[in-house]
């Protein structure tokens, strides 16, 4: 799963997610991809599972980009303990994604290929998903 | 290459209440410019835009066309398009002036075609560039310039100089770069056939600082353990006294 090697603090406070995404929301290396519509947090499980049903289905050939990246550590509190004595300890990572946000991309396969792999990717998410596709996308088959 | 023809109209403010007003009625705000002028703003049917140039790949020349006879029958080509983060759609357009007798330089789609003999062999084909900078006049912009690779082979490679262009179009370059590749399958085989061990070896520095965690939260478990032993002693000890 994808974390960071090394942080500068170990717990964040949670946040607020405002607007939409400002960067990071049109495609940069695939001629396929799939963009948020929601705003929240998904996980390192998440986009592991995600990027594991992309791979199997396109088999062979075709590139996977991952375009989001958990960093954001999340705590919570051990099971059966009273409340105080401090935050929990981490326990995974998520990336905080905005309405509009690439988060994954696909090249060098056939768009319908593209689109299933992408609708079976976006099941693992807890985002609702949009298919995207590159203006005169052209695949040599 | 077609010239398009747009209509546009000229708007007077620019204040954030009346483009959003702009955009509300179907309209898309824009600014025309050219060498040497300065920025007047206009705007577009947004209906119009989508029709005749939002599906279309690289420069295209559009003609101007407006009551207003600043822009009337002007040439220019797309500058920019300011896009919705979710929705895609157009939220500003620049439209550069251009004069049809100077040779201008633009960027061409590059369209790949056929079937690599490298890709029949288990390659991948790689395209490391989308689109090629040329410098032509603007009424001989290629749609698209179109590259057959079916005689490329394994770990063959197609640089811009290799490309064919149309009488009248020259590459504008400083690098002779790649333009596609037939990259070797091993780099993608792998983590699809060893898709498990490959998991299981990313699992293991991620699984590290939740173990610890786990690991401190034991310990804690522990320490409150060890704190409600010392409380027991302490109520023990004031059963005693």
């Amino acid at each position: 799963m994808l974390a960071p090697k090394k942080v500068k603090y170990r717990k964040q406070q949670k946040g607020r997610i405002y607007g939409d995404a400002q960067r990071g929301n049109s495609l940069a290396f695939g001629d396929f991809g799939l963009k948020t519509l929601d705003r929240g947090w998904i996980s390192a499980r998440e986009i592991e599972a995600a990027r594991v049903a992309l791979t199997r289905h396109v088999k062979r050939g075709g590139r996977v980009w991952v375009r989001i990246f958990p960093d954001k550590p999340i705590t919570k509190k051990p099971a059966e303990t009273r409340m105080g004595k401090g935050k929990g300890p981490p326990e995974a990572w998520v990336a905080v994604v905005r309405p509009g946000r690439m988060l994954f991309e696909m090249e060098g396969i056939p768009r319908d290929t593209a689109r299933e792999a992408l609708r079976l990717a976006s099941h693992k998410l807890s985002v609702s998903t949009q298919f995207c596709e590159r203006r005169g996308a052209t695949y040599a088959s | 290459m077609e010239t398009v023809i747009l209509n546009v109209e000229s708007r007077q403010t620019a204040t954030k209440g009346e483009t959003g007003r702009i955009r509300r009625s179907g309209k898309v705000p824009a600014v025309f410019y050219g060498p040497g002028k300065i920025g007047q703003k206009v705007c577009v049917d947004a209906r119009e835009f989508r029709m005749k140039l939002d599906g279309l790949e690289g420069s295209h020349l559009i003609q101007l066309l407006s009551p207003a006879a600043d822009f009337n029958e002007k040439m220019v080509l797309l500058k920019d398009v300011q896009r919705h983060p979710v929705t895609s759609s157009p939220m500003h357009i620049d439209f550069y002036e251009v004069d049809i007798t100077k040779p201008i330089i633009v960027t061409v789609p590059l369209h790949f075609i056929g079937k690599a003999q490298g890709v029949t062999a288990g390659g991948l084909l790689q395209s490391l560039r989308r689109e090629v900078t040329v410098e032509c006049l603007p009424q001989e912009i290629p749609d698209f310039i179109q590259f057959d690779v079916t005689s490329l082979a394994l770990h063959d490679t197609v640089h811009i100089a290799d490309l064919v262009l149309p009488a009248g179009v020259k590459a504008v370059y400083d690098t002779n770069d790649a333009v596609v590749t037939i990259a070797s399958p091993v780099a993608e085989a792998k983590p699809t056939a060893a898709e498990g061990a490959a998991a299981a070896t990313e699992a293991t520095p991620a699984a590290a600082p939740a173990a610890g965690g786990v690991a401190k939260a034991a310990g804690g478990v522990a320490k409150a353990a060890g704190g409600a032993a010392k409380a027991a002693g302490g109520a023990a000890k004031s059963d005693k006294k």
